[in-house]
């Protein structure tokens, strides 16, 4: 399915009020979101379905600020970060604890493959900052400057945290 | 450099999975919220109600009890009416533009 086609689909919800035209879109961008989730909450499975349920229902309640300047995914991809960072201060605020142990406890009780493991362990060495901009440029393929508008940043900080994150990685795997 | 971009670019297509939908996009469609079409709705009543005093020729009496009302009101109740319906859409559009920055969608 193209920009085009996601279009037409994001005009429909939009301008006809047709609930069913979302479909297609919740089916197409479900892999990329819950996979996106899945590596930022370490492979926590159930609360990685839930941020990625919250996702697109916030996408449908705010169709109307979608501008079509950037593609869909982008917009879609903005605001899943928006719901993974919110859903970490929350926690944050319950427990006042650091990021460094909301990792340790999604990665907690979640039964890895030996990849998986070395993946989640990769990720582990990462601040959060470069881990998130790692995962959208070479997990979900994205250029630097569609990885930006996700993370509201200028391109000058998302290629730095792109840079510390790749030394970091290529460090961890050799 | 390249050389660390092409291993992590092998190391991330070794470990990068599919997700089978396995319902999940069902359960997001039943899950989302009916659209609020109150305004909708109250255009349409407000037709219906229009069209039945101009066809049942009940204008003159709704009229004339207008006008009996405002005759036994004081001056000021129409300027205070007029302000608190005005005080009530300011603040109903100010919680609406309020409830939208909580979504903090990027208007991108």
């Amino acid at each position: 399915m193209s920009n085009a086609e996601d279009l037409k689909w994001v005009m429909q919800v939009t301008l006809l009020g047709n609930k069913d035209a979302f479909d297609p879109l919740v089916r197409k961008y479900q892999s990329p979101i819950r996979r996106f989730f899945l590596n930022l909450t370490m492979g926590d499975s159930s609360l990685s379905d839930d941020l990625a349920q919250e996702t697109f229902i916030k996408a449908y309640l705010q169709i109307k600020s979608f501008q079509g300047l950037s593609g869909f995914s982008t917009w879609l991809f903005r605001i899943a970060y928006n719901v993974f960072y919110d859903s970490v201060r929350a926690q944050k605020r319950q427990n006042e604890t650091s990021l460094d142990e909301v990792d340790r406890w999604h990665s907690v009780d979640n039964d890895f493959s030996a990849e998986k493991n070395d993946l989640y362990d990769a990720l582990r060495k990462l601040r959060h900052e470069e881990r998130t901009a790692i995962l959208l440029c070479y997990m979900e393929g994205m250029s630097h400057s569609q990885a930006a508008k996700v993370m509201k940043c200028p391109l000058g900080t998302l290629k730095s945290y792109v840079a510390a994150g790749k030394t970091k990685l290529a460090h961890h795997l050799q | 450099m390249k050389e660390n971009d092409k291993q992590l670019q092998q190391f991330f297509a070794q470990n990068k999975q599919d997700i089978s939908d396995n319902g999940f996009s069902d359960s997001v469609i039943r899950h989302l919220p009916e659209k609020q079409r109150t305004p909708g709705l109250v255009w349409i009543f407000a037709a219906v109600s229009t069209l039945l005093v101009i066809f049942t020729g009940n204008y003159n009496r709704i009229y004339h009890v207008i006008m009996a009302i405002l005759d036994q009101t004081s001056w000021w109740i129409l300027p205070a009416i007029s302000c608190f319906i005005a005080t009530v859409i300011i603040l109903a559009f100010s919680t609406y533009e309020h409830k939208e920055s909580i979504f903090r969608v990027p208007s991108i």
